[in-house]
């Protein structure tokens, strides 16, 4: 074993050990790729591409709704479904006439949360104990969700 | 027992150590040593450059990854991709199809060498210049792992990113039959963070010159098409061991820190 080889080594260990504790430590990382990489966005994997604008029919529905609703959004920033399925939530809470509330939670800032919650995609919302996971889901079900929940 | 014996135990381990949220096994804040998408269903840890690229499209500099990632290619360098990596089991796999390859010229394969650290470098950037991580939606080892998988699972439409990363994935798989180590050789950009350390790592492939018959057989059957007996070291070895199994005069040895 040369001699110099080994002291290059052990410099290179010890610079690569110093900046894995300045990340994790110091500028507190290790939450941040835990919450990168649980959570799937739907829109990297090429997966899902859907319009996500009210119909008529859908805003004539919203008006069913009978007692508040609160919903939980979860996003990502870096995730291009996520302001889509933001938008839509946003329209359909609009279009409930107040009724439908939402809060948003940013998985990489709210990484405990979104734990709790069992978050594995962005886009996700929760209506009550029903998850919808991707924008598809969320543009398909939400408002029946929605109507169902608030009869309950 | 041989080498390559050893070898296809480890990445058969790896394998499941990688895919192992089955059986409970979960460390998502590691970064596994290799290319393997996070975004797989059963993945246990992060992607080395999905996490380099969500840090810098945020505008931050991934000291955590960047540590992680250069202590693998410190101590173990290249090793990884031929001992642990899942997608350069799959090339192994796909390699034994047709015995019948191409070989690429001395020159032109110097040449291409380099592309996997523009790529390096033009993933890192254009996720710093678009903050998107680009280089995840044409991956193919997110293509195979993940985006195919989710697509059966949920039934998912068929998106244009599907389909270019469907295009691109199959280009490559019929690259990688025609040529040993496709992926490795020119394209993978963890491959190349992982050359940047290769010829300072723990480990290395020594040739004993004095008990060398100069035969060749090792330049011939090396997946990396790396001139072994001529070169000192190489960034590009992968330390697959199958010169050191196949050497008629037994020259070719592992050594460390040589």
């Amino acid at each position: 074993m040369a001699k110099h080889s080994l002291i290059l080594f052990g410099f290179g260990v010890f610079a690569a050990i110093s900046l894995i504790c300045y990340g994790a430590f110091v500028m507190d990382q290790l939450d941040i790729t835990r919450a990168y990489s649980r959570v799937v966005c739907t829109s990297c994997l090429g997966i899902e591409d859907i319009a996500t604008e009210l119909t008529f029919q859908e805003k004539a529905e919203l008006t069913k709704v009978k007692k508040p609703v609160h919903i939980v959004l979860f996003t990502m920033k870096g995730c291009l479904d996520c302001p889509k399925a933001h938008k839509y939530v946003e329209s359909v809470c609009e279009a409930s006439g107040g009724k439908v509330s939402y809060i948003e939670i940013d998985v990489s800032e709210n990484w405990s949360i979104a734990e709790e919650y069992g978050i594995r995609f962005v886009p996700t919302v929760i209506v009550g104990d029903k998850k919808l996971e991707g924008l598809k889901a969320i543009r398909n079900e939400l408002i029946n969700t929605i109507i169902e929940f608030s009869r309950n | 027992m041989k080498i390559g014996r050893l070898r296809k135990i480890s990445q058969l381990t790896s394998l499941t150590l990688a895919c192992g949220s089955f059986l409970g096994i979960t460390a998502m804040h590691l970064i596994y040593p290799f290319l393997h998408c996070y975004a797989c269903p059963l993945a246990t840890a992060a992607c080395p450059i999905g996490i380099m690229q969500r840090f810098i499209s945020l505008g931050e500099i991934p000291w955590y990854s960047l540590g992680l990632i250069a202590l693998y290619g410190i101590t173990l360098g290249r090793l990884f991709c031929g001992w642990a990596c899942p997608f350069g089991l799959l090339q192994d796999l796909l390699d034994k199809i047709t015995k019948k390859k191409v070989i690429i010229g001395k020159t032109i394969n110097k040449k291409f060498i380099s592309i996997k650290f523009v790529l390096l470098f033009l993933i890192l950037f254009l996720a710093w210049e678009t903050s998107d991580v680009l280089f995840c939606k044409i991956c193919p080892a997110g293509t195979i792992e993940a985006a195919i998988p989710y697509h059966l699972q949920y039934k998912t439409t068929l998106t244009t990113v599907f389909i270019v990363r469907i295009v691109i994935f199959g280009l490559l798989i019929a690259l990688i039959i025609a040529v040993t180590r496709f992926w490795c050789r020119y394209l993978c950009p963890f491959g190349a963070w992982l050359a940047i350390f290769n010829n300072s790592s723990l480990i290395q492939v020594k040739v004993e010159r004095e008990k060398c018959n100069k035969c060749g057989l090792c330049e011939k059957i090396c997946p990396m098409q790396i001139e072994i007996v001529k070169l000192k070291k190489s960034t590009e070895c992968i330390k697959c061991g199958i010169c050191v199994d196949n050497c008629p005069s037994k020259a070719i040895r592992f050594e460390l820190l040589p």
